[in-house]
C-alpha cells in the first residue's frame, strides 16, 4: 500500500505525518502488534532500528486524539492493536441506508441476474469500508442475494455459459430432496428469485429450478453430445416503440416503420406465454398457429374476469 | 527535551491528518485550507509552506491530489473504494430510481450520499498539461465508450458539464468535440486545465414511476405461491386460493406488463381507471387476433 521513503524525499514532507497515515493504513488493513508495526515502519524507511517503541506508542496516541478508536493490545487480541473506528472511514446514516434500500427495490425490477449480482458486490465493497458493524450488516442486508450462496451462483453462471451437465441435489418439499441430472442453460432473475433454466435429462424436458433450492452440486461434466436446447420458437409482430424491451433470445427478422417482425426463443411454453402477454397489445403472435390459439384462449379467459 | 520533541512530532502528525480530513470533505484552494485549518487554533499554526508540506506528505503516502483551478482535489485514496464502470452504472441507476420515484428531498439526500461516496472513491480526474495530455485523451475516449458525462475545467475558471462525442483536430489543435447545454462545441485541449469523467451517464433508461396505489387479486396456485415485493402488502387473504395485494410505486408500464404475465390468475381491482385500462388492453389484444 505504501512506498519506501528515500532519505532525500523526507526533507520535503512531514515524517511524523507519514507515520500517522501509514499507521492508520496498516491498522485499517488488519490488527497489528507493536513488533509488526515497527517492522513495517523500518521497511518503509520511516523509523530507525535504534528508535524506541515509545515513538510507536506516541503515534498510536496521536491517532486516538484524532478520533480513532484503537483497542489495547492484550492477550484477548493476541497482543495486537485493533482499529474499531476512524475518522476517515466511510459513514452511512440510517436515513441514507433506508433511501438506498428503497432505491434498490425500484432499480432491481429493471435489471437482470448479472445486475443483481453487481449490486450484491457493490454493497459488499462499500460495506468493506464501513467500520460500524451494525451499519455494515444493514448494508449487506439490502441485497436480495443475501441468503444465496454467491459462489454457487457464480459457478452456475459458468456452468450455463459452457452448457455443463450437472448432477445436483434439489430440495423438493419441506423435508424431501431429489437427485437430478440437468444441462445448465441460463440463470434468470425474476420476481425477486433466481432461477436456473435447465434441461432435465431424465424427464427429457425443459425445467425451471429455484437456485436457492439447489442444495449441492455433486458433479459437473461437459456435454459432449452436442445437445441442442429444446426451445419454444414464436414469431410475432411487435410495435416498433417496444424495440428497447427486446431481450436475449429475441431477434428482429424484418421491420417496417412502425412494426418489427420478431423471432423469440423461449425456455418452455409457459415462459413463452408469459413473455408474449407481458407485451400487452403491442404484440401479435403469427406463428406457430397452435401457440397463437393458446394466447387467444388465455386472453378470452383473462377478459372474462373483468365482465362487460 | 525528549518529551518536548515527542509532542512536537505528534502535533505535526495531527496537523497532517487534519489537512487530509479537510481535503476529503471538499475541494479547497490554499487560502481556504489555511483559513479552515486555523479556525480552531488559538494562534495561526498553518501557513502556505506548512500546508504545502502536509499536502505533499499525503501525496507521498499515495493520495493523488492534483491542483486544478487553484483547488486541491483528492483524486484517489490508498484505502478508498475502487469502483468499476459497471458499479458506477449501478449507482447511477439507483440515483435515477430515487429521482423518479421519490421526493425532491430524497433526491437531494441521495445526491449528498453519492457525492460523499465519490469523495471516498478513486476518481477519473486528470490535470490537462503537456505531460499528461495523452492520459487526458484516453480518459475522454473512455468517457465516450462508457457513455459518461465529463467536466471540462477551463483555464479561464469556467466548468462545463458535457456529453463527450469525439476527439477532433481543428485549426491544427487537438480538441474535444462535446455537447454542452444542448449545443455542439469543439474545445481546444490547450484551453483546459482539468478533465473529469463523472458518475452521470448521458443515456438514461425510460421511467414513468408513480406513487399510485394499485390493488389486485391473485387466484389459484399463484395466490399461495406469490412472493410479496417490498412495495406491496396483503389487503385480504381470507381464502387459500385468493390473495388481494396492494402495490405502491411500481411503474405503470412494469406493473401492467407483470400482471399480464399472470394471465387469468390476476385481476386488477383498484383504481377503477387502471381496471378499465387493463380491460381495454385485453380488448385491444383480442382485436389484434380478430377474436
Amino acid at each position: 500500500m505504501f512506498k519506501i521513503a528515500e532519505k532525500t524525499e523526507l526533507n520535503q514532507i512531514s515524517l511524523t505525518g507519514v507515520r500517522g497515515i501509514v499507521l492508520m493504513g496498516l491498522l485499517i488493513a488488519q490488527p497489528r502488534s507493536l513488533d509488526e508495526i515497527r517492522k513495517a515502519f523500518i521497511e518503509l524507511n520511516i523509523m530507525e532500528d535504534e528508535n524506541s517503541d515509545d515513538i510507536l506508542r506516541i503515534d498510536l496516541n496521536t491517532l486516538k486524539i484524532m478520533g480513532c478508536e484503537i483497542s489495547r493490545a492484550s492477550s484477548k487480541t493476541d497482543f495486537k492493536y485493533v482499529l474499531h473506528k476512524h475518522p476517515f472511514s466511510f459513514k452511512i446514516s440510517n436515513d441514507e441506508l433506508s433511501l438506498l434500500k428503497k432505491a434498490y427495490n425500484q432499480a432491481k425490477n429493471r435489471t437482470d441476474f448479472l445486475g443483481i449480482l453487481g449490486y450484491d458486490e457493490l454493497f459488499k465493497k462499500i460495506a468493506s469500508k464501513v467500520f460500524d458493524e451494525e451499519t455494515k450488516e444493514a448494508l449487506l442486508g439490502i441485497s436480495i442475494l443475501k441468503r444465496y450462496d454467491i459462489q454457487m451462483l457464480k459457478d452456475l453462471l459458468l456452468d450455463c455459459s459452457q452448457g455443463r451437465i450437472l448432477e445436483l441435489i434439489y430440495k423438493k418439499s419441506p423435508s424431501g430432496e431429489e437427485k437430478k441430472e440437468v444441462i445448465a442453460q441460463k440463470l434468470v432473475f425474476q420476481s425477486d428469485k433466481v432461477y436456473l433454466y435447465a434441461y432435465d435429462l431424465a424427464k427429457k424436458e425443459s425445467v425451471t429450478l429455484l437456485a436457492n433450492k439447489i442444495k449441492s452440486i455433486l458433479s459437473r461434466k461437459y456435454d459432449k453430445s452436442g445437445f441442442e436446447p429444446n426451445v419454444v420458437k414464436v414469431c410475432f409482430d411487435l410495435d416498433a416503440s417496444s424495440y428497447t424491451d427486446l431481450q436475449e433470445g429475441e431477434v428482429i427478422l424484418s421491420n417496417t416503420d412502425d412494426t418489427l417482425f420478431v423471432e423469440g426463443h423461449y425456455h418452455n411454453e409457459f415462459i413463452a406465454v408469459q413473455r408474449i402477454l407481458s407485451f400487452g397489445s403491442k404484440c401479435v403472435v403469427k406463428e406457430p398457429v397452435e401457440f397463437r390459439n393458446t394466447i387467444i384462449t388465455k386472453l378470452k379467459e383473462m377478459r372474462e374476469s373483468y365482465g362487460n | 527535551m525528549g518529551t518536548k520533541e515527542a509532542v512536537k512530532r505528534n502535533q505535526s502528525s495531527m496537523q497532517v491528518l487534519k489537512t487530509l480530513n479537510l481535503l476529503l470533505e471538499n475541494d479547497y484552494t490554499m487560502t481556504e485550507l489555511i483559513r479552515k485549518l486555523n479556525e480552531n487554533e488559538k494562534e495561526p499554526l498553518f501557513n502556505n509552506s506548512v500546508v504545502s508540506k502536509y499536502i505533499n506528505t499525503c501525496r507521498f503516502c499515495g493520495f493523488e491530489i492534483p491542483k486544478i483551478h487553484n483547488k486541491y482535489f483528492v483524486a484517489s485514496i490508498p484505502f478508498g473504494i475502487e469502483l468499476t464502470a459497471n458499479e458506477r452504472d449501478l449507482l447511477d441507476d439507483l440515483h435515477f430510481a430515487v429521482k423518479n420515484t421519490m421526493s425532491s428531498t430524497s433526491d437531494e439526500s441521495f445526491g449528498i450520499f453519492l457525492k460523499r461516496l465519490n469523495n471516498y472513491s478513486n476518481k477519473e480526474l486528470i490535470r490537462v498539461e503537456p505531460k499528461t495530455q495523452q492520459q487526458a485523451y484516453e480518459l475522454f475516449d473512455k468517457a465516450v465508450e462508457e457513455k459518461r458525462k465529463v467536466l471540462l475545467l477551463f483555464r479561464a475558471k469556467a466548468v462545463f458539464e458535457c456529453i463527450p462525442l469525439r476527439i477532433v483536430e481543428k485549426k491544427g489543435k487537438t480538441s474535444f468535440h462535446v455537447i454542452h447545454d444542448g449545443k455542439e462545441k469543439v474545445i481546444a485541449a490547450d484551453r483546459l486545465t482539468g478533465l473529469e469523467m463523472i458518475d452521470k451517464r448521458f443515456e438514461q433508461p425510460d421511467n414513468n414511476d408513480t406513487q399510485q396505489e394499485v390493488v389486485f387479486k391473485l387466484k389459484g396456485k399463484l395466490a399461495s405461491t406469490y412472493t410479496l415485493r417490498e412495495n406491496e402488502k396483503i389487503v385480504n387473504n381470507n381464502s387459500a386460493d385468493e390473495l388481494v395485494v396492494s402495490n405502491v410505486g411500481e411503474s405503470k408500464k412494469n406493473l401492467f406488463s407483470r400482471l399480464l404475465r399472470y394471465d387469468k390468475s390476476c385481476e386488477i381491482l383498484f383504481p377503477l381507471h387502471y381496471r378499465e385500462e387493463m380491460k381495454s388492453i385485453l380488448d385491444e389484444m383480442l382485436l389484434n387476433y380478430g377474436a
